[in-house]
């Protein structure tokens, strides 16, 4: 904890010993080992509960007065829940529903005759052989090197499962965000700008952070996909 | 079975924590003229008007302390009709929450007749813990007379 963070509580005296022999600190003390880590330390809960006993900072009960005398915001019907994940410099997202797992990056065994295109072969995932495909090649994304910064983040890399009407696929990304669920007020429609590929499969945009995600549709994806597949 | 614990004055005590609706922070309580004693007065909860208790002042006589660690706890309380009202209680220290089964509680052999609401009680490492019954915190009399003064008090 900084300077800046601790103002509130400055006046009252704190023994911070999980930033001096704790986990934050150079781990030596000895309950660590009976606690494993400082959040299940009765000294850190006591120290928790000494903060709280301060005196109710300005503006406290009005603010909350407020806060609870209005009508709860419930979230709006019919709320989107995208998987959104990254390959390339592009942003995806599908719908949950179609994800039956996020697993780790594992060996693609190739297939004989299909060396090129969308297909890249065969990955195991708990023993069942699901057919590995490439949603960059097939959204005709540009292969760049990876910039210098990336290479380092290799082990954001994932294989996603997605299935959908009994058929199931794997797919590598570069990285994978999580789940995100937005209304269907943020989701807006694709500028006629984008890529044409890319246009095609993109259901629409989503503003998410400070960049862009293209929601993919399951739907003609898994279509396309199975097609190329027979 | 789960316990919400907290404070009066130096001890500790325990609610049913299925009883409790929501544990709000301090909040402005607007006070009601000639309401019965422990009775801290009444606050707007999403929209509707919700009476308020001050435990300490009904246990101690003295007010809770307005300090972070001091919350209301927003209970389930039947009304004459037996239908579910909610009911803030004002109470100190209401940080912790203790999972104990209905047995481990045994009787106080102390009997109080003023404070009825006091039930059995348990030990844990920090000392004894007295359940304390939500039911039995007001007279009947005084429960009615508070819920329709709110209302009254709203109407105006």
């Amino acid at each position: 904890m900084n300077a800046e963070t601790s103002t509130p509580f400055a006046k009252t005296s704190l023994n911070d010993c999980w930033n001096k022999i704790g986990v934050r600190g150079d781990g030596l003390c000895p309950e660590l080992e009976r606690h494993v880590h400082c959040r299940n330390c009765p000294v850190y809960s006591a120290a928790a509960a000494k903060l709280l006993d301060s005196d109710l900072p300005v503006g406290h009960l009005a603010e909350w007065t407020g806060h609870f005398s209005g009508e709860q915001k419930t979230e709006e019907a019919g709320t989107h829940s995208v998987v959104i994940f990254r390959i390339g410099a592009e942003w995806f997202g599908l719908p949950t529903a179609v994800f039956n797992e996020v697993a780790t990056l594992r060996a693609v065994h190739s297939l004989p005759h299909r060396r090129d295109g969308i297909v890249l072969g065969l990955a195991n995932v708990r023993g069942a052989l699901l057919v590995c495909v490439s949603l960059g090649e097939m959204l005709g994304l540009e292969k760049t090197d990876l910039p210098k910064k990336d290479k380092a983040q290799a082990h954001h890399r994932r294989l996603l499962v997605i299935s959908r009407e009994g058929s199931r696929l794997v797919f590598p990304v570069d990285e994978v965000h999580g789940i995100h669920r937005c209304q269907p007020s943020e989701l807006k429609e694709v500028p006629t700008t984008v890529a044409k590929a890319t246009a095609t499969y993109t259901k629409s945009m989503l503003a998410w952070r400070d960049k862009t995600v293209g929601c993919l549709d399951d739907q003609l994806l898994f279509y396309t996909l199975n097609r190329s597949l027979s | 079975m789960l316990f919400i614990l907290f404070h009066l004055g130096n001890d500790c005590y325990a609610l049913d924590a299925a009883r409790v609706a929501e544990v709000l922070p301090l909040v402005q309580v607007k006070k009601i003229p000639r309401a019965p004693a422990g009775v801290a007065g009444v606050f707007t909860y999403r929209g509707s008007p919700v009476p308020v208790l001050d435990l300490s002042e009904i246990a101690l006589g003295r007010p809770s302390h307005a300090r972070l660690s001091t919350r209301l706890l927003l209970v389930y309380y039947p009304d004459e009709t037996g239908a579910k009202r909610l009911l803030g209680l004002i109470a100190e220290k209401a940080t912790e929450t203790l999972r104990r089964e209905p047995g481990d509680f045994v009787a106080s052999g102390v009997r109080s007749d003023g404070a009825s609401y006091l039930g059995p009680v348990a030990h844990n490492a920090r000392g004894l813990i007295q359940w304390v019954e939500v039911d039995k915190l007001l007279p009947a009399a005084v429960r009615e007379a508070l819920f329709r003064q709110v209302m009254e008090e709203v109407a105006r």
